[in-house]
């Protein structure tokens, strides 16, 4: 029998957990009922005024930054001050990172290769976009609401037991590969700069403060080796992302969403539940199912099956693709 | 527990869930009127991997799963009684109830203990049994004593597990009913953590000396990575065949290194390898064959079962009880499918090879005598037309090659429809030791040549 993977999976009601880290001021209390434009709390934060990423700068391993730090974690620098230093080939060589702008030094992404100059700073009200119901609230710990959701299975992500939560934002909505990414405020956001993510804009947008990448796909090796929180949506190397995904994707801009390492999925926070709460698992009819290839020849593409044919063999219409005749085995059957 | 007599009619459903697939077995068996059969389904649940924890899986998949399989069975055999209680419906005839349904979850399942709590929250009727090392113990002791394997080995090979289990009887002082502990058993198991350790495994640099696909290594590990995120049940691209082929064997060599004393004397002639789990399906039958004997250097000759489909994990220890089963009594050949032998011999010299070094015939009363000729150096499979008749096959080996566990270098052996049904005979007298690399070029003409020889 054949299940059907559905790529959003809708809930009615369904509890997410917003990870605190303490120093947060609370608004909400248990059992509350939470709307749209409601404060969920607040928080004093400096915005990003300049960040360097080491790795890239000094050529140096994430976990070997520290050692090439010569500014004081909080200090105020001034600009062309030395941040950071690597001397190499016997003193031969120095490469030296120097301040492009006054501020507070920030060393808390140190450890995923980032240094930070902090602007003044500034109270940040992080305020809800959705309807729901506060379940739990625990002070430097988590705030648990229940509210409509969906969520979207991933393939892969850098987390693993972390929580990231804040509001998507999708940057590129084009097919088109960007080279840079516009002057779009990331600090907190979880963003979308296109399907395919290639690393140095990967490191871009962190470097503008993005909390999170969720991308359709990257390289494996960049996955592995960039360390900052990605969530990876289908899988590795250039893959087609369909445009019916998509437009179903789309759907999620501005909405509040937790990446959640320990579930390898993403948790979309609704105001209200429009979509159908499918509760079938199965294939009933092959005819007219919707299905994506895991076949070389068209993998990642979206069709619909339009005749049976011999030896567990249907045929797929793809649209603009065209047909194909394609085993069973190759295919995933899906629900959006 | 109540013994069934023999020959009364019986219906019995086996579930296995293992490496996120469901495999349903629906055994009949009239002796009076000589009918069984076991009707049989698969469904891939890797699509739900993710919410295998979630209240939505709690709440209605068995009970769907169970209403289409009556469906696609065409028998009926669960019913819904008041608040949402389902009960098995008591057996009366071929298409009516069930005397019993059996859950087996493998204890590497993700979400084993969910999985246990949403069946039995759907039906308090149906038992659910974790298939761990005693369970694979005692099924492993029971069938070899019931086929009379001295050695039985079950090689369960998914992709992001490898185990292998083996009985060694020969001590058989056993007591009745109960796991013949006087055996020696043996477990190997190599596992892999989560996905992403599953695919990093890749990096291991053994494997560049087995690949013959030319692929760069980001392309490699792009495409395994995918494999084992979006797994697939049908594998025609011919790069991760490779891949796959050159994992198992690379995996294979190292549980074998460090574990050589658990796997010595399994080409005497008495050992039967079951062979089980993902990656056969993946491979086909010579693929798998050419990788297991490169990986656990296997030589002599053995019989090698397939369990593609879980039937043995269902019915094994059924099997193996016979009258004294609990649940059904069904015949072996219901649960094993077709047997290979395999024949390993080596060759004295070079010499030998693509010199004849096996002639032997393949006769039965529904064909004509058939001759074979095997060369040296060679990787053949010889398929077996099994029709109504016994098949007799004879042969002998030329003294140009050296395999001590065959007396007078002869095999003969008969492949019974109704008795022990053999599918396949392969004969792998490549030139040992078997050499990969230097570089895929050269493995892809070697593998060519093994593969495609027949």
């Amino acid at each position: 029998m054949l299940i059907k993977a559905r790529i959003f999976e809708h809930y009615n009601n369904y509890t997410f957990k917003i990870p605190l880290k303490g120093g947060e001021r609370l608004y909400v209390k248990n059992q509350q009922r939470v709307l749209p434009g409601d404060t969920l709390f607040s928080k004093s934060e400096n915005r990003i005024k300049e960040s360097y990423f080491l790795v890239d700068e000094l050529g140096c391993k994430t976990t070997e930054c520290y050692k090439h730090i010569s500014c004081i974690d909080g200090s105020y620098v001034e600009e062309g001050e030395v941040l950071a230093e690597k001397v190499s080939k016997n003193g031969l060589s120095v490469k030296q990172i120097v301040a492009t702008a006054s501020g507070v030094v920030d060393l808390e992404r140190l450890s995923k290769g980032f240094l930070d100059i902090l602007a003044e700073e500034e109270e940040s009200i992080i305020q809800s976009n959705f309807s729901g119901v506060v379940i739990d609230v625990l002070p430097a710990s988590h705030i648990n609401i229940s509210s409509p959701a969906s969520a979207l299975d991933l393939s892969a992500t850098t987390l693993f037991e972390e929580k990231l939560f804040g509001n998507m934002v999708f940057v590129n909505k084009s097919e088109r590969l960007i080279s840079e990414i516009p002057d779009i405020d990331l600090k907190g956001k979880i963003a979308w700069v296109g399907a395919h993510l290639p690393l140095n804009l990967a490191l871009k947008a962190f470097q503008r403060g993005a909390k999170a990448i969720l991308a359709y796909s990257m390289e494996y090796e960049d996955f592995k080796n960039l360390g900052l929180p990605i969530g990876i949506i289908e899988g590795f190397g250039r893959i087609h992302c369909d445009e019916k995904f998509l437009k179903e994707l789309y759907k999620i801009d501005e909405k509040f969403v937790v990446l959640d390492g320990q579930e390898t999925q993403l948790f979309i926070a609704k105001s209200e539940q429009r979509e159908k709460v499918e509760s079938q698992f199965f294939v009933k009819e092959l005819l007219g199912a919707q299905i994506i290839s895991r076949h070389s020849a068209h993998y990642g593409y979206i069709g619909t099956i339009v005749q049976i044919n011999d030896l567990n063999y249907v045929t797929v219409d793809f649209g603009q693709s065209g047909k194909s005749i394609v085993d069973l085995g190759s295919l995933d059957f899906i629900v959006m | 527990m109540n013994k069934l007599p023999l020959l009364h009619k019986n219906a019995y459903l086996t579930i296995v869930v293992k490496d996120n697939a469901i495999w349903s077995h629906l055994a009949y068996v009239d002796y009076n009127s000589e009918v069984q059969y076991i009707l049989s389904d698969y469904t891939d649940i890797s699509h739900l991997r993710r919410r295998l924890d979630d209240p939505i899986f709690f709440q209605g998949f068995w009970n769907e799963y169970f209403t289409l399989l009556q469906k696609t069975f065409g028998w009926e055999f669960m019913e819904t009684l008041d608040k949402n209680l389902n009960r098995v419906m008591e057996f009366k005839d071929e298409n009516y109830g069930l005397s019993g349904i059996k859950v087996l979850v493998d204890d590497n399942q993700d979400f084993l203990v969910n999985i246990f709590h949403s069946i039995t929250q759907y039906s308090h009727d149906i038992a659910v049994r974790v298939m761990d090392k005693p369970h694979m113990r005692k099924m492993i002791g029971k069938f070899a004593e019931k086929l009379g394997y001295r050695n039985l080995l079950y090689i369960d090979l998914d992709i992001d597990s490898f185990q292998i289990y083996r009985v060694d009887r020969e001590n058989k002082n056993k007591r009745d009913n109960k796991l013949p502990i006087q055996y020696k058993y043996e477990e190997i198991s190599q596992q892999w953590s989560s996905e992403i350790a599953v695919i990093d495994s890749i990096k291991n640099k053994k494997l560049r000396a087995f690949l013959a696909a030319d692929i760069d290594s980001q392309q490699l590990q792009n495409s395994w990575a995918n494999l084992i995120l979006h797994p697939v049940d049908v594998l025609l691209d011919q790069n991760l065949l490779d891949i796959l082929r050159s994992f198992t064997t690379v995996q294979l060599l190292s549980l074998f290194t460090d574990n050589r004393s658990k796997l010595t004397e399994m080409g005497e002639g008495n050992t039967l390898i079951i062979l089980g789990g993902k990656i056969p399906r993946l491979l086909g039958k010579k693929m798998t064959l050419l990788t297991v004997i490169d990986g656990l250097e296997l030589y002599g000759h053995f019989d090698v079962a397939w369990d593609n489909d879980c039937k043995v994990l269902a019915y094994a220890i059924s099997t193996s009880e016979g009258i004294g089963s609990s649940d059904i009594v069904i015949g072996k050949n219901d649960v094993l499918s077709g047997i290979t032998k395999v024949l390993i011999p080596e060759l004295k010299s070079k010499r030998a090879v693509n010199k004849v070094i096996f002639s032997g015939s393949i006769d039965s009363q529904d064909f004509n005598r058939e001759k074979i000729l095997l060369l040296g150096d060679t990787f053949e499979m010889v398929d077996i037309d099994n029709k109504i008749n016994k098949v007799i096959f004879e042969g002998k080996f030329e003294e140009n090659v050296y395999i001590p566990s065959l007396e007078n270098k002869k095999v003969e052996f008969i492949s019974s429809p109704m008795g022990t049904k053999y599918d396949n005979l392969l004969i792998d007298s490549r030139l040992r030791p078997i050499i990969y690399g230097t570089d895929s070029y050269k493995n892809k003409l070697k593998i060519n040549k093994w593969l495609n020889a027949n």
